[in-house]
């Protein structure tokens, strides 16, 4: 069905080949799934299927790419898009009508289908995705998994003969990501859709997947069985990192594949408890909230909350989209006014001061970084960073290469990744030296190594003496990072205590690795890893 | 009468033959009115009636003002941007709706004069302008072209009859100003008015007064803009300061085309304001409709409102 | 019950004829009542048969505009106002101006003839801009858009697309104005322009990339091919008919062209324009999904403002002076019959157009309700 022949992409002003001599078959009805670190080429690579490569963005493509029959060389993507669908990350972006039944006939209108064949599909396609009740609603008053599955039926409408999905499920909490996710699989299964998928978060897909296409990072691809691909290494989920901390062969790819042989390696790890890493609070908390309510008119965003926040631990703000997290950051660092409640920093409130004053004591890292950042380069932005905060020059680039070295100064703020982009931002808000860091989710758009080291970046703030609380839908990056977890629903917190109690509580949000391993209180892989190289822990792992 | 008659086709034979020798004479030859008063020099043109010279017995507060003392009534209307101008002058041109600026071609501008002078564009509106006593106002009809006759000079201490007022005043001297330029029977009239006062040269503003009373009020009242003139036919001796006075001499009902010009000039604007008249009546009605209208919307609102 | 019709949005064409025609109404006359009565009319249309939509409820603004309109052109004329005589009810201090200004008078006696003819023509204006609010307020702006001739397809979906951005740049500028206090500025000042611009036009620039790539993977913009003398066909048409539509434009408001320039003129541009259109519009092939009907109803609405125009027209034209109360001298303004009834002829669309249609709204999810809450 998609199929790559020497295929290189080379973008203009480019010294380097983003794409070199790739070769890919992707058979009728597979879910491929293409996985790599930011930058190497995933969107290049799906882009090229339908044609935005190089008709729209431009640039040099060697080679050919065919898609059912048709080669993109003579078809541009308007040709395509009876045989190609494409949904991206931001459904919004690419809405181009106001309600949810007119979206979907917008594709079919555009092939210039007679009408009663639109109304026909329009229909199936609402049943299809469980949009029936949706269909007069206006697009912008949906929620964002209803967003993503009505752009999802927008392309579906048309037939395509294949999905290109380009990180469908990174700005959904988990239950709208499953909800996603099963619409896809439905499709692949039960009508026989080829999906081509980029996606970070590994583990929600891994187990779907019939292919797997990873990007090696300098231009190539290597294609085929996933267990078999990720066994020569790359980016993996964690029970993945799992299996190959315990010398599993074939690699599971899902949990009840790793429960399966999960058994000896419970056996083996015994009665080693889990290193203690976390530290215990201490001291004095940094900053106290005590009965914090935010209220619009009717709705009540955040009801009486109160937050204790101590010196070197980092805090996990979890819970569904619209709970209250973004909410409650805000108002806690002073920008949002609060209806009730008092926040107390270092003597003062930070609602109360003006806002140089209130950044430096509480820092908030928003969830657009971007919004933030308004001049030509980074070298710019740090010194006006410096200037800001009343510091001498050179602060905010210490600061900066502390967090991420190797950013190049020269480079326009909008052409860093999301992980240089966030680490930018985070050393201009630690310019102010606050004592208490807010971070409204920061893994969105980050692959595994960036995760990691913003983990590792948090937890130096934290031994540098600040508190730092982070908000995420993501479990795995809370197993990694986080020493406690404060759950919110509905504006009110349901939990509130150490990781692995909070996290290990439910069964259906731990992590993998917890999943795997319950009953035993593991959280990630490496914890796993270090604690099997412990000399006397049994059979040492090959 | 009779004698009234006479004066007038000795008056008119003046006039005709005088045109031909003020025809190559520059203004010099021209006089105008006294050093108290402003000239007002009204270029008719395509309009028919010619350029008209009369003066306004007063110092008038501004061109308008000029205008109705001299016996032009003019009617303004509100022009789309701001302000008003002047789209008629006598009621001329009768065509012109006056409801948003003339065209270019056919409209009224004005324009100012040193007595015995040139003509200089005005950059002031009618309305704004004060003319000082002495000088010389100019309108003309066409596409701003300036009035066809030269700014007359002001007239020397008058010769005129033992009238200090200066209603009698300006009399004489209008003859041969109003003789200055193409006249048609508008001619005759002013010199039957000039020759009118004249012969009667009595005290007070007897003679224009006797005609006057009954259209010194139209000039009195000109103020208001509108005929039919009130009885002020009294004042004009002792009030130099209204200038309703001159036009009140110059609306002479008794005779001739010009006051015929003036008459229909009032007939005209008479038959204008029926239609555009209105009574605090037609105010109400309106105001009755329009509540009905809200008070329906306000009902349809709530009902769906409620039914929402 | 029987005889009540459906509801169901009429087709937005005839809402946008029915308006234009109230406007050409408005703008012919200055008679304060006829205006006012117009304007009741028209308001009463809108709140009758207006939708839900977010869109069907700024006939609010319309009216606030038109408010400003009339009192700026009242300050304008007491301020600039060169009346010293009417009645002069307040005189403000004059400020000298140097001599080249001679023509400008600034201060000085405010005549309430000034002022009522600054009242007059505002209120014209005011109604006019009243007019074309009601039109976007009855009929949904983009569905409007769908109507136009198939050549001018793409400019319609320009619109569309601005009107879908706009009010996502309104809240990308909020959005960015709260970053700034993180970053310790107020958010207010000349300053602080640059950095709320810059962030939102980067991001209004990569969201337009990322809607254009949307469209073209969708489809947009497929043209079957033609063949390249009915393209040059279609452009020689549509330039002579735009040539021919100055000309007969300039024929009809200038007095001075001859008599016939301006309604051949027009005709033949008109004629030669449709035929261009049509002629392009062959070339973009695409379907309606649920197109508007054109029923009855929609003949009644238009033809309401067809005739209403066509009427006052001919009143004007026949006695100008009845639709323009003059000032001078001051007095009531008159209710004149005629356009008085021609006026309220233009409330039939209240009952004939069919009553609107109400979707049925699902509740809003708590995660949007909380995000545009704190957005705002």
């Amino acid at each position: 069905m998609i199929r790559f022949e020497r295929v290189s992409v080379t973008y203009p002003g480019a010294d380097r080949p983003v794409l070199r001599d790739v070769e890919l078959v992707v058979p009728e009805g597979e879910l491929a799934l293409v996985v790599g670190r930011t930058g190497a080429g995933k969107s290049t690579l799906l882009g090229a299927v339908n044609g935005l490569v190089p008709h729209f963005t431009g640039g040099l493509l060697t080679g050919r790419v065919t898609v059912d029959g048709r080669d993109t060389r003579t078809s541009r993507p308007r040709d395509l898009a009876d045989v190609v669908g494409v949904v991206g990350q931001d459904p919004l972006a690419g809405f181009v009508t106001d309600t949810v039944e007119e979206e979907l006939a917008y594709g079919m209108e555009q092939l210039a289908l007679p009408p009663a064949v639109m109304r026909k599909r329009v229909e199936e396609t609402l049943d299809l995705l469980g949009l029936a009740e949706l269909r007069h609603a206006a697009l912008r008053e949906l929620s964002g998994g209803q967003q993503q599955r009505v752009a999802l039926g927008a392309v579906l409408t048309c037939h395509p003969r294949v999905l290109v999905l380009d990180e469908p499920t990174s700005a959904l909490d988990p239950t709208a990501a499953e909800g996603v996710l099963a619409a896809i699989t439905r499709l692949v299964h039960d009508l026989g859709v080829t999906v081509l998928m980029a996606e970070h978060r590994l583990e929600r897909v891994l187990h779907y997947a019939d292919r797997l296409v990873q990007l090696r990072g300098d231009g190539t691809v290597v294609s085929g069985d996933p267990a078999r691909v990720l066994a020569t290494g790359g980016l993996a989920p964690p029970v993945v990192e799992l299996g190959r901390a315990a010398g599993w062969d074939p690699l599971p790819l899902s949990v009840r594949d790793a429960r399966r042989g999960a058994a000896d390696l419970r056996v083996r790890l015994g009665t080693t408890a889990p290193r203690q890493t976390r530290r215990v609070r201490q001291g004095a908390p940094a900053l106290v909230a005590r009965g914090v309510t935010v209220r619009f008119g009717d709705l009540v965003a955040v009801r009486e909350v109160d937050l204790d926040l101590h010196a070197g631990d980092v805090c996990a703000l979890m819970g569904r989209n619209g709970a209250g997290k973004s909410t409650l950051l805000w108002a806690v660092q002073g920008s949002l006014r609060r209806t009730a409640g008092s926040v107390d920093v270092g003597g003062a409130d930070p609602g109360e001061l003006p806002p140089a004053a209130a950044r430096a004591r509480v820092g908030l890292v928003p969830q657009t970084p971007a919004d933030l950042l308004y001049l030509d380069t980074v070298g710019r932005e740090l010194a006006q960073a410096d200037r800001e905060s009343d510091r001498p020059s050179g602060t905010a680039d210490a600061l900066l290469a502390r967090l991420l070295p190797g950013v190049d100064h020269s480079t326009h703020p909008r052409d860093l990744s999301e992980g240089q982009r966030l680490a930018l931002v985070l050393a201009v808000q630690l310019v102010a030296g606050p004592a208490v860091v807010l971070l409204d989710e920061p893994t969105r758009g980050l692959d595994y190594e960036a995760k990691t080291r913003l983990a590792a970046v948090l937890r130096d703030l934290a031994d540098d003496g600040r508190a730092v609380v982070v908000s995420t839908h993501d479990v795995e990056f809370v197993a990694l990072a986080c020493d406690r977890v404060v759950v919110l629903a509905d504006g009110d917190v349901v939990a509130d205590g150490p990781t692995v109690e909070v996290v290990l509580a439910s069964p259906t949000f731990a992590p993998q690795v917890a999943k795997v391993l319950s009953p035993q209180p593991w959280l990630t892989a490496q914890d796993v890893a270090s604690a099997l190289a412990l000399p006397g822990s049994g059979v040492e792992r090959p | 009468m009779t004698l009234r008659r006479a004066a007038a086709a000795v008056a008119g034979a003046v006039m005709v033959v005088g045109p031909v020798l003020v025809a190559t004479a520059p203004p010099a030859a021209a006089a105008g009115c006294s050093t108290s008063e402003v000239t007002v020099v009204v270029d008719f043109a395509s309009l028919g009636g010619g350029a008209q010279t009369r003066c306004t017995g007063g110092d008038p507060g501004s061109g308008v003002q000029a205008l109705q003392a001299a016996g032009f009534p003019p009617t303004r209307a509100a022009a789309e941007r701001s302000g008003y101008f002047v789209c008629r002058i006598s009621g001329k041109p009768a065509d012109d709706p006056c409801q948003r600026a003339s065209p270019a071609g056919a409209s009224w501008s004005y324009w100012h004069a040193k007595a015995g002078g040139s003509w200089s564009y005005s950059s002031s509106a009618a309305s704004a302008y004060d003319p000082a006593p002495g000088t010389v106002e100019g309108w003309s009809f066409g596409s701003g072209a300036p009035p066809s006759v030269p700014p007359p000079a002001s007239a020397p201490a008058p010769a005129a009859p033992a009238d200090p007022p200066p209603p009698a005043q300006p009399a004489p001297a209008r003859a041969p100003v109003a003789a200055a330029g193409p006249q048609t029977q508008a001619g005759a009239p002013a010199g039957a008015r000039s020759g009118a006062p004249a012969p009667p040269a009595a005290g007070g503003a007897a003679a224009p007064g006797a005609p006057a009373p009954g259209a010194t009020a139209p000039g009195a009242t000109a103020q208001a803009a509108e005929p039919p003139p009130a009885a002020e036919g009294s004042q004009p001796p002792a009030a130099t300061g209204t200038p309703g006075t001159v036009p009140a001499a110059s609306r002479d009902a008794t005779s001739d085309g010009d006051s015929s010009d003036g008459s229909t000039g009032t007939t005209e604007v008479a038959a204008e304001e029926p239609s555009s008249s209105g009574s605090a009546l037609g105010v109400l009605a309106a105001a009755v409709v329009v509540a009905a209208l809200a008070g329906a919307a306000v009902h349809q609102s709530r009902r769906r409102r409620d039914s929402a | 019950m029987s005889g009540a019709a459906l509801p169901r949005a009429l087709h937005p064409v005839a809402w946008w004829v029915w308006a234009l025609g109230m406007a050409a109404v408005a703008s012919s006359t200055t008679n304060p009542l006829l205006l006012g009565v117009l304007l009741a009319v028209v308001g009463y249309v809108v709140v009758a048969r207006r939708g839900d939509a977010p869109w069907a409820r700024s006939f609010r603004t319309y009216l606030l505009l038109g408010l400003v309109v009339v009192a700026i052109r009242v300050v304008f004329n007491a301020l600039l106002g060169a009346g010293s005589d009417g009645h002069v009810f307040v005189v403000l201090p004059q400020v000298g101006l140097p001599s080249w200004a001679a023509g400008i008078e600034l201060g000085g006696p405010v005549t309430a003839e000034d002022v009522l003819a600054a009242v007059y023509d505002g209120l014209r204006l005011a109604v006019l801009l009243c007019c074309v609010g009601a039109a976007n307020t009855l009929a949904n702006p983009k569905r409007a858009l769908r109507s136009l001739p198939a050549a001018l397809y793409e400019l319609g979906v320009a619109v569309v697309v601005a009107l879908t951005v706009a009010p996502q740049l309104v809240e990308s500028v909020q959005r960015v104005r709260r970053a700034r206090r993180l970053r310790g500025a107020s958010g207010k000042g000349v300053r602080s322009v640059r950095a709320i611009a810059v962030p939102v036009l980067e991001d209004a620039l990569a969201r337009s990339l990322l809607l254009a790539a949307s469209m073209d993977a969708r489809g947009y913009g497929r043209s079957t091919d033609v063949p390249v003398l009915r393209r040059r066909a279609t452009s020689a048409l549509l330039l002579a008919g735009l040539l021919a539509l100055c000309v007969g434009t300039y024929g009809l408001l200038d007095g001075t062209a001859p008599a016939a320039m301006g309604p051949a003129g027009t005709a033949t541009g008109l004629a030669l324009s449709a035929a261009g259109l049509r002629l392009g519009g062959r070339r973009v092939r695409r379907t309606s999904h649920r197109p508007d009907p054109w029923r009855r109803p929609e003949w009644v609405v238009a033809g309401t403002g067809v005739l209403c125009a066509a009427a006052i027209l001919v009143v004007a034209a026949r006695d100008p002076l009845l639709l323009h109360p003059s000032l001078d001298p001051l007095r009531w303004p008159p209710l004149p019959v005629l356009p008085l009834l021609v006026v309220v002829a233009g409330v039939l669309p209240a009952w004939a157009a069919p009553p609107p249609w109400r979707a049925p709204t699902p509740a809003r999810p708590r995660s949007v309700a909380v995000r545009q809450e704190v957005a705002a």
